[in-house]
């Protein structure tokens, strides 16, 4: 029957298509010229039959028009009319009815509102706020700074200003004209002393398609169980989906199959270049410290980058404004203090924090002499020169000094980082916002033995002019570009230079000019895009000594260059494209492609836990520069009534010219370092999932990832393809945070996952008395898998909201004293004593054991806390 | 610059204290592991031969891999061994009361600047090596340190662990058999060995593992040896010391098999060392 009805319907249209295209097939011949409209037609009418219906009035029937046809069709001529007087036609019945063209409507009047979200009480701008028009169902984001923009018809709206953890602010606004304003926010009472996680559900509708991106609120890390009086950044990384951190007490971590010098971190710009203290059981980064960090998986920013597998972005606080204030933490390993206050009420700040270690009571009978301590100091100015400028300048220095101090007896290990910048934000109108940052970083790390000091350093200095556009509210452009100039001393003895026979490791230097353009639109209610591009032009340039090798890492030639001779110079461009679709008001679809070079290269051979020795190198002559391709897809989904948030996403990314290295590889002052570096691909795969609950007593995050990393290397495990150490397939971790009362707060957080890749013997053979481990495919193994609980508790000694606030947490990390291997190793001999050691007799008969090393067993720590 | 003076010596010794201080806050334990030992069957063989200049019988040791690390070890037997010096072809015989160990038939001496090639034929396959050797400096012999805790002594290694100068493996083979007290004691000798690098190496100089103590008592008899490197040859023991004294140190490197230059998948080395010895009495 349905068929039939079709049949019929589609018969049925066709004879009517046919029927109007029989009466404009009527061929017309008229000679025409300034006659009225009226007699044009009533001519056609008599050459044709066909008969036209319209309204005097309407079509102004009385004009004049000259028209020449000769035998055209009907169609034809009406065109030619229409056209000439702004008329339309249609065939209704046997009849032709015409009318005037509807006028195109005229482009509405759109004026911009924009200004600065601040913290009403602290005068801190707030990044990422969220304004909302409910009435056109759009809206923007705050950038780094606190700056929005936001372009709208003419016409009066009531925008509605989000932040997590404060209070929503409405306001009424006649957009008759541009206009300028600066909203202050204020904490939500309710939610004073507890603490939410910055999932914003406009902050999904809002953003074009930003994907694999973790805003991190640093009150959200405070919340974590401590490890030693300290919850660092770094390992609360190991909690989210996707980043994997090397072990227990390690600063270092892997993101999606990428290597650990692939990840940039960056405090307010600057890059740091070793997050560590005390060889990682502390991160350089202090939550405390941090007013807002977003970390990026894939999809980066497009005026931070050259990295291919991360960034994380730190802004630190700017200041109070308004009134001084203070916090400060107190725990028997390590203390600090924030002080922030106004230098010029509402126009100026200041913000320091200072960090120290208490160590010394723990060695002090053993070794007074020794010097054992690190400690930190960030500092920020602030000042509003004007209603359109705004300056910053921040620093950050920590330094960690192992040592011992006698009298003609000095030795030990020290590095710092340093990191400066200087920023000038200036808005050129409502909808042009840049920024022009002035930075440099410096990494020093050096091992002294009384006079003699071995010292590797890393230092930049860099430019960057950035320019946010905000085109409307639909579309917005970034671009800008970057100068840095890089200085590299790979590690070298500070000695006699007359002495021959010290091998001298050659420095280098290198430049890099960035140009870069991101174009974020909306193309409709459902679809937004952004498409953009880096070009990053980088050249390594002397003086320096460089060795050419041939393909059995023979040294073929020697170059030496000059101050500022071009060595090697790469272009590269790196095209980003990501995609969103809405699916519903709280759901969307997510794709992002990209491709990511990186032309700073961490040349370390260790497995080791622990970052040390480490050297950086330039992408040059024999290091090529590391490319990236990662192509992602995802899904969020935010459950309103739960209050919980649902991301999915998968990845593919292929890596080439990854640095590995020839087994037992002399990297320390060795000349001829490159020679030992081999090079390759990995290919990266994964599944993130994870769930956050954002509002309420009970709040927390759930993440799995299911993925895997594999290199293939020219030159080592025959060519063939071999896991990576950081290739661990499953890896789940669990936070819950509860607030058992307005001042009491418990949480916990359960970590597991598969045990790293390793490489262990296929069998032994004896040498000269010695038993040596012969091995066959590399990482063969794996250590055993990974889990830990840490639980903590907070109790907030005071009532919520009086001025003075101070708090006990007490931590337990590694609740169960699981011990988790770092390695396992097949060349110890029991003593004993029951101490595992070394045989060092040849002869000796004891039978070798296999043994595990761990690093940290079950550590609990109560800490003091107060702010004024 | 000049006022910096160059101090190689102990450069591991001079921060070994604050080394010790890391460790209090590194906390890390080790213990048995139950992680299964390999199981697999490795058919090529193990070359462990050093020519020296010392006239004496010759010696190449031949062996097979195994899967435990505490298992005898068993032998290569029957293979035909050689090693040619500017077309003198020299043979290696096996032992009949060491099986496994191949001596020339006479005592004889390697020289320096001279390249040796070894040969050997086993189970129908053909493993070659070429060595040379090169001379050696005299040594700063190691003393020995009194340890009052335990009444005996300990070795005292006077050299560095890095020096730009010179590559070297000391070794002392110490024995009290002899003496009246300890004739009845299962273990009365130790021998060990000490290397000098070229290479700084963190896991050896900085933060070394902790190592067996051995003690012996007044009056051992003390072989001490100081033997040339040459360059190959102390990248091998280099990656030796990497898989046996530095596995599972704190700062480990990756880990890898040996550079052997003993071909068509031969394991061990054969090299031709310079050596000074002395022999000394404890006391």
């Amino acid at each position: 029957m349905v068929k039939h009805i079709l049949a019929f319907c589609l018969l049925l249209n066709f004879a009517l298509a046919y029927g109007q295209n029989d009466l404009l097939n009527h061929k017309v011949t008229l000679h025409i010229k300034n006659a009225t409209l009226n007699s044009v037609l009533e001519m056609i009418t008599q050459q044709t039959g066909v008969n036209f219906s319209y309204s005097n009035q309407s079509i102004q029937s009385e004009r004049t028009i000259s028209i020449i046809a000769e035998d055209k069709p009907l169609t034809e001529v009406l065109n030619e009319i229409s056209e000439k007087l702004h008329l339309q036609f249609k065939v209704v019945k046997d009849q032709v009815v015409i009318k005037a063209a509807k006028e195109k409507p005229a482009e509405e009047e759109k004026f911009t509102i924009s200004g600065h979200v601040r913290d009403a009480e602290t005068g801190e701008s707030l990044p990422g706020a969220t304004i909302w028009d409910p009435t056109s169902q759009s809206g923007t984001i705050s950038n780094n700074y606190g700056f929005y923009s936001l372009t709208l018809p003419r016409g009066s709206y009531g925008l509605q200003y989000s932040y997590v953890g404060f209070e929503q602010q409405l306001l009424q606004i006649d957009l008759q004209e541009n206009m300028r304003k600066d909203v202050g926010m204020t904490l939500n009472a309710a939610l004073l002393g507890e603490v939410t996680i910055t999932t914003d559900e406009k902050l999904e509708t809002i953003e074009k398609s930003q994907m694999s991106k973790i805003r991190v609120n640093p009150a959200t890390l405070n919340t974590l169980p401590e490890f030693a009086g300290e919850v660092g950044l770094i390992k609360s990384l190991q909690t989210f989906p996707g980043i994997k951190t090397h072990s227990d007490g390690s600063a270092f971590f892997f993101v999606r199959g990428g290597n650990k010098d692939q990840n940039l971190i960056l405090i307010d710009e600057a890059p740091v270049y070793n997050p560590a203290h005390l060889f990682g059981y502390y991160s350089v980064i202090i939550p405390d410290v941090a007013k807002e960090i977003n970390i990026y998986k894939a999809d980066m920013p497009i005026e931070k980058g050259d990295r291919l597998s991360s960034v994380i972005d730190v802004q630190t606080k700017d200041g109070n404004l308004h009134n001084f204030g203070m916090t400060g933490v107190l725990n028997p390993l390590i203390h600090r203090f924030a002080v922030e206050a106004p230098i010029v009420k509402e126009k100026s700040s200041v913000f320091a924090s200072y960090r120290h270690s208490n160590f010394r009571w723990l060695y002090r009978l053993a070794n007074a002499d020794a010097a054992l301590y690190l400690f930190d100091l960030n500092f920020k100015l602030n000042w509003k020169i004007s209603k359109n400028d705004r300056l910053y300048y921040s620093f950050f220095y920590g330094k960690d000094n192992f040592t011992n101090q006698r009298i003609n007896e000095t030795g030990g290990i020290r590095w710092y980082n340093f990191t400066s910048t200087l920023r000038w934000n200036h808005i050129y109108n409502s909808r042009l916002f840049s920024n022009l940052t002035l930075y440099t970083s410096t990494y020093n790390y050096n091992l002294l033995a009384d006079a003699t000091i071995w010292e590797s350093e890393i230092n930049n200095v860099t430019i960057n002019y950035d320019f946010s556009y905000f085109i409307n509210p639909e579309t917005s452009l970034r671009f800008g570009i970057n100068q840095t100039f890089h200085d590299f001393n790979p590690g070298n003895l500070t000695a006699d230079e007359n002495n021959p026979y010290i091998p001298k490791v050659s420095g280098s230097k290198a430049a890099k000019t960035v140009f870069y353009v991101n174009r974020e639109h909306n193309i409709n209610e459902n679809w937004s895009w952004k498409i953009g591009a880096r070009m990053p032009i980088w050249t390594m340039q002397g003086p320096a000594v460089i060795y050419q090798f041939d393909s059995s890492y023979n040294v073929t030639d020697t170059l030496t260059f000059q101050e500022k001779d071009a060595i090697k110079t790469f272009v590269n461009l790196d095209p980003r494209l990501s995609l969103k679709y809405r699916i519903s008001k709280n759901a969307s679809f997510k794709l992002s492609w990209g491709i990511y070079h990186q032309y700073l290269n961490l040349i370390s051979n260790s497995i080791s836990p622990f970052t040390s020795f480490e050297i950086w190198m330039p992408s040059g002559t024999n290091i090529k520069p590391q490319r990236a391709n990662q192509f992602a897809v995802g899904i969020n989904k935010f459950l309103e009534k739960q209050k919980v948030e649902f991301v999915a996403e998968a990845y593919y990314k292929k890596m080439f010219n990854q640095v590995d290295y020839e087994p037992h590889a002399n990297i320390l002052l060795n000349p001829l370092f490159e020679g030992e570096l081999r090079f390759g691909t990995a290919r990266a795969y994964g599944l993130e999932l994870s769930l956050r609950r954002t509002e309420g007593r009970l709040t927390g995050w759930i993440s799995y990832t299911y993925s895997r990393v594999f290199k293939k290397i020219d030159g080592l495990n025959d060519g063939n393809e071999f896991p990576a150490y950081y290739d661990r397939p499953n890896d789940f971790s669990i936070f819950l945070s509860y607030h058992l009362s307005k001042r009491v707060n418990i949480s916990a957080n359960w970590t597991y996952y598969t045990g790293s890749a390793i490489t262990t013997p296929i069998g032994f053979y004896s040498y000269n008395g010695s038993t040596i481990p012969l091995y066959g495919e590399k990482n063969n193994d794996r250590l055993p898998d990974y889990h830990r609980l840490d639980v903590a508790l907070a109790w907030m000694l005071n009532k919520p909201g009086n001025n003075f606030q101070h708090s006990l947490s007490f931590a337990i990390y590694n609740f169960y004293n699981r011990h988790n291997p770092v390695s396992v190793n097949f060349n110890k001999v029991e003593t004993k004593e029951g101490k595992f050691v070394v045989p060092a007799n040849l002869y000796g008969t004891q039978d070798v054991m296999v043994t595990q090393k761990y690093l940290l067993g079950i550590m609990p720590s109560i800490t003091y806390k107060f702010k004024i | 610059m000049s006022r910096i003076k160059v101090t190689y010596k102990n450069f591991g010794q001079v921060i070994a204290m604050t080394v010790v201080i890391v460790s209090l806050l590194t906390v890390s334990c080790e213990e048995k592991s139950d992680h299964p030992l390999p199981n697999q069957q490795i058919n090529t063989i193990v070359v462990d031969g050093m020519l020296t200049n010392e006239l004496k019988r010759q010696e190449i040791r031949l062996s097979k891999p195994f899967s435990d690390p505490n298992q005898n070890r068993e032998p290569v037997t029957g293979a035909v061994v050689t090693v040619i010096v500017d077309g003198l072809t020299v043979p290696f015989i096996e032992s009949t009361e060491e099986p496994g160990l191949y001596q020339t038939s006479q005592p004889a001496a390697a020289t320096i600047d001279k390249t040796y090639h070894l040969q050997i034929e086993s189970a129908g396959e053909t493993y070659t090596a070429s060595t040379y050797m090169i001379p050696i400096a005299a040594p700063n012999q190691p003393t020995f340190q009194y340890v009052p805790d335990t009444g005996l002594y300990q070795i005292q290694w006077n050299n560095p662990e890095y020096s730009p100068f010179e590559t070297a493996m000391y070794e002392a083979d110490i024995s009290w058999g002899h003496l009246p007290a300890y004739t009845n004691d299962s273990l009365t000798k130790a021998r060990l060995t000490f290397y000098t690098l070229n290479t700084i190496d963190v896991s050896y100089i900085i933060f070394p593992q902790d190592k067996e103590e051995v003690y012996f008592p007044y009056g051992s008899i003390a072989i001490l040896k100081k033997y040339s490197l040459t360059d190959e040859y102390a990248a091998y023991l280099r990656a030796l010391l990497a898989e046996t004294e530095w596995q599972g140190s704190i700062f480990e490197d990756a880990r890898g098999n040996l550079p052997s230059n003993i071909s068509n998948g031969g394991l061990g080395y054969f090299s031709a060392c310079s050596v000074i010895a002395d022999t000394v009495v404890v006391e």
